[in-house]
């Protein structure tokens, strides 16, 4: 009776600290993924990410049902994914602007839960879980997934349903994960791959039948070749720059999805704490080591490391503060400096990215060309203003998914001085207007007496017509 | 009384060190090196407004600076006891002469010999490249030199004392505001480690404690303090983002042979022999220690990520406590044998050894670093310009000197040797090469023109730096006009490009 007694009192104990712990998980993503709603709300009435920029444009191209992207010159096919479908369904609903902004904070504060019954479903010991995900939700990439609008919000979310589903042992649940993995095929084969390597390692841990196991490798497998032969969907996610693999991979370095100097320091050193159990964990350290290498070449990976990166990290600060320490206040100082350094490290991320292009000029401008300019001719401007040009419907002379060829015409026209020539190539993308920022005068030219600057200052074929602090706008007359 | 003579003795090296570094220095009214005039303003600003002057106006005609600030809140307290100039070289001085201590302590704790440690403590003062980069200029690292031996001293005895982990502790802290070359110690401190475990020697806890806090203390505070250049130059901070054609003057390759001159023939060469007998004969994790420094700086040097005065100084320093390790074994071979009675004269042969190969190459190095001050005739026309110039002019001179035409002249100059945070450093020096090097004036006018030069200053640092006799753009009269004409040539740009019409 009394051991009864205790067990019901010990099991309402336990469930109320599970439900103390999924609250305050709550808690801290909604605050951390606040931000973002509170500055589209209150400050800035536009998207941060460029990417945000082309995913909605594309998002709303499909209710139009188009084949071709004529917002670029020339048009160009159009590939959609199931990020865009989402899109486009939620934006019926609740405008497409709204749902490119809040889909991905609801998504993110899902993900957070998800990946927090996930790893109680692995046993994983309460502090170590409330870490990792303090760790998880402070991350840079966390953050840049879960405030732009990209598919990369929608690929975690659904790999993580998709875990949670197939972990469980309720069979209905299990045949609702074949959905989620067949939809997370079609984001191509990057994503299949990965997921079709995480099933056989949950496989490992959380024992299916071969007839359950076998069938969702089929179905990745199926779904991969069905989207990678149909839909050959494109993940734009960030603007490729040209930046080394070391600057994509540290955010402290100026990368978008990148980690935390700290938590990979951190993650390294959870690696060496649980090395010796290698043989129990090796296809799980086989498939972070192989992402890992992956991450070097393409960013994109970064979003499937910060799971393992945020567990490790966790489980190297709780080995710290659970070790015997010959000198307890360096101990504690030690646990400081690290939260301190994971903390600081996003606040200064969470900074620099509010403080990112675009800027309310760039967005004024925009809205100016598309009320006054005739849209029959293409606006000229860097390739990286490319999504914002099509976003509030320019016809754009190039972005960043472009050729080579086309970018090499755009380059003569930065820096030729002869008037024929640029006019010439103009002339061939019926060019219109030209659209120049900031960002444009800083890095592509060095003083206004070069290439195109000394054109619009000097020749009659170009007429300012649009001039704010950091963006001009010139007509080209010669059209 | 015997702990008294000893402090004598380690005291009148310091006083000796000490002197002949203020006898030198006094030799100019001026400093050495590009920076010490940047260290000037800020202790000035600081004096003035109570904070360094980060956003500057004059710098590449206003820029941001990022770099830590303790060295110059100490120089502007003592600068309201005496005049600044003074301050600057007496602080320096003695912050740079303190590392006789410091070396002479732990000299003592490796060895427990009195004699060979004084030698080491002598031979510390005398490093060569130390002692003629830090004499006459207003270095930072002249404190932080010391700093990383008192914290490198704290580390050796926290094993006997736990109250030293918590002087190592403050020391490291404050050198993370001193100087970057912390970095160094914490590499250092692990290459130890590996070491250790190499050696299969049982690592002690509370060192890989220490270590493990520093390290992250000293990540966190350099990613605090270098972020957004972090941000702007990436990886490629580590070289500061200096412009390709000067980086070999700043992070220039070091031979054996200029290492054996700038640390000191007797600390080099005994030193490393210390080192093959700790590696195949004696396993002293004291020694160990010194020999992870060594091993750290000597593979920085090589991959050029250190400034090989710094990284020199540090080498030569970890060497020297390495010869007292072999003067020991020395000194005690020879009580053992007959010649012990002349142990004196033995000790007075190494002494002279030592004053031979350190302290007459340190004055030759310094005698020589005199002729790097800026001379009067430089300062002059400098001052020349604050009063006879307008306000806002720019003024264009060579990278090292335009430290001395934001101090002296009050200017804006288009270059200096800070490029930390600046994005377009290698176009700039390009740029200025073009202008200086050029011989048509419309090739020079309109980069002239791109940074709104008014002033341009052709002296011997621009001859010697561009490899020209003279500045052939100006004969050319009509743009070039001369307005002060003594050993440094200033001209006023007079011309202005008007786009001509290629179109």
């Amino acid at each position: 009776m009394l051991i009864g007694k205790f067990k019901k009192f010990k099991k309402q104990h336990f469930e109320s600290q599970k439900s103390t712990y999924s609250l305050i998980v709550l808690i801290m993503a909604f605050f951390i993924l606040l931000v973002p709603a509170v500055r589209f709300l209150f400050f800035q009435n536009y998207f941060k990410e460029n990417a945000s920029f082309y995913n909605t444009h594309i998002a709303s191209s499909f209710g139009r049902d188009e084949k071709i992207d004529s917002t670029v010159y020339g048009g160009r096919e159009l590939h959609y994914n199931p990020y865009h479908y989402f899109l486009y369904i939620s934006g019926k609903i609740f405008q497409l602007e709204n749902s490119s902004i809040f889909i991905p904070i609801i998504l993110g504060f899902f993900s957070a839960l998800l990946f927090y019954n996930i790893l109680e479903k692995f046993k994983v010991d309460s502090n170590t879980t409330v870490l990792a995900i303090l760790i998880f939700l402070v991350s840079p990439t966390f953050i840049y997934v879960f405030s732009a609008s990209t598919p990369l919000c929608l690929i975690f979310f659904l790999g993580l349903l998709g875990v949670f589903l197939f972990i469980q042992e309720s069979k209905l649940l299990f045949f609702l994960s074949l959905p989620v993995f067949s939809t997370l095929s079609l984001f191509g084969f990057a994503v299949s791959l990965t997921i079709f390597a995480i099933t056989i390692i949950l496989n490992q841990y959380f024992r299916k039948s071969s007839g359950q196991f076998y069938s969702t490798l089929a179905v990745i497998i199926v779904f991969a070749l069905v989207g990678g032969i149909f839909l050959k969907s494109t993940i734009v996610f960030q603007n490729p720059e040209n930046s080394n693999f070391v600057k994509e991979f540290f955010s402290d370095f100026g990368g978008n999805v990148g980690f935390s100097i700290f938590t990979v320091i951190l993650a390294f050193f959870g690696v060496v704490m649980l090395w010796k159990n290698k043989e129990k964990n090796y296809l799980a350290f086989l498939l972070f080591f192989i992402l890992l290498f992956a991450s070097f070449a393409d960013s994109f990976f970064n979003i499937f490391l910060i799971i393992p990166f945020s567990l490790l990290a966790s489980y190297a600060i709780i080995s710290i503060s659970r070790s015997q320490w010959e000198i307890t206040v360096i101990k504690n100082l030690t646990i400081l400096v690290i939260f301190c350094g994971i903390i600081f490290s996003s606040i200064s991320y969470y900074n620099n990215h509010l403080k990112s292009a675009p800027s309310q000029d760039m967005i004024t401008a925009l809205k100016f060309l598309n009320e006054k300019a005739n849209k029959a001719y293409t606006i000229f401007s860097d390739e990286k203003n490319g999504f914002l040009i099509e976003y509030y419907g320019g016809t754009v002379f190039a972005d960043t998914l472009f050729s080579k060829e086309r970018l090499s015409d755009e380059k003569t026209i930065y820096y030729s001085r002869k008037v024929e020539v640029t006019k010439k190539i103009l002339d061939k993308y019926h060019v219109g207007y030209i659209l120049i920022d900031k960002n444009m005068r800083e890095k592509i030219w060095v003083s206004e007496d070069q290439g195109l600057l000394f054109l619009l200052k000097n020749s009659d074929s170009f007429r300012k017509i649009y001039n704010i602090d950091s963006v001009e706008v010139w007509e080209y007359l010669g059209k | 009384m015997r702990l008294k003579k000893e402090h004598m003795i380690v005291g009148a090296i310091l006083i000796l060190t000490f002197a002949i570094r203020l006898y030198l220095s006094f030799q100019t009214s001026y400093f050495a090196g590009d920076d010490s005039y940047f260290n000037i303003r800020q202790i000035e600003h600081i004096r003035s407004s109570g904070f360094p002057l980060f956003k500057d106006d004059l710098s590449y005609s206003g820029r941001v600076f990022i770099f830590p600030p303790v060295y110059h809140y100490i120089a502007a307290f003592f600068s309201l006891f005496m005049p600044l100039e003074i301050v600057v070289k007496i602080v320096t001085n003695l912050f740079a002469s303190a590392i006789v201590i410091f070396v002479f302590l732990i000299s003592f704790h490796i060895t427990r010999n009195f004699m060979s440690s004084v030698l080491a403590s002598l031979a510390s003062g005398f490093v060569p490249i130390f002692f003629s980069s830090t004499f006459t200029s207003s270095a930072t690292y002249s404190l932080a030199v010391p700093l990383f031996f008192f914290a490198f001293y704290c580390f050796l005895k926290s094993e006997e004392n736990r109250n030293y982990v918590y002087v190592f502790l403050t020391t490291i802290f404050l050198l993370v505001l001193v100087h970057s070359i912390v970095i160094f110690l914490i590499i250092g401190l692990l290459f130890y480690l590996l070491l250790i475990k190499l050696e299969h020697l049982k690592q002690s806890k509370q060192e890989i404690e220490m270590i493990i806090f520093s390290s992250l203390l000293i990540l966190w505070f350099q990613f605090l303090f270098y972020k957004k250049a972090l941000l702007t130059h990436g990886i490629t901070i580590v070289w500061q983002n200096i412009p390709a054609e000067i980086i070999n003057t700043f992070f220039r390759e070091t031979n054996l042979l200029e290492m054996v001159y700038q640390i000191g023939l007797i600390p080099f060469f005994f030193g490393i022999y210390v080192i093959y007998r700790t590696t195949f004969e004696q396993k002293r994790k004291s020694i160990l220690l010194v020999v992870g420094f060594v091993l750290s700086l000597g593979i920085s040097i090589w991959l050029r990520i250190i400034k090989p005065e710094i990284g020199l100084t540090l080498l030569g320093l970890m060497l020297v406590i390495l010869l007292s390790d072999y003067l020991k074994g020395i000194f005690e071979y020879i009580e053992k044998t007959r010649i012990s009675k002349f142990k004196f004269f033995i000790i007075l042969f190494v002494a002279l050894a030592i004053v031979a190969t350190s302290i007459l190459p340190s004055i030759y190095y310094s005698m020589k670093e005199l002729d790097n001050v800026p001379g009067s005739e430089e300062i002059n026309a400098m001052k020349w310009m604050k009063s006879h110039t307008a306000e806002n002019a720019v003024v264009l001179a060579t990278a090292e000197e335009g430290h001395l035409v934001t101090y002296f002249g009050n200017r804006k100059n288009v270059i200096d040797s800070n490029f930390l945070m600046i994005p377009d450093a290698q176009e700039r020096y390009e740029d200025i090469k073009t202008i200086y090097t050029s011989s048509y004036s419309t090739v020079a006018t309109p980069l002239l023109n791109k940074y709104d030069v008014n002033y341009l200053i052709f002296s011997e640092k621009s001859k010697k730096d561009f490899e020209i006799n003279e500045l052939k753009i100006a004969q050319d009269t009509t743009c070039f006009n001369l307005i002060y004409n003594k050993t440094i040539l200033i001209y006023k740009s007079l011309c202005k490009v008007i786009a001509y019409r290629e179109i």
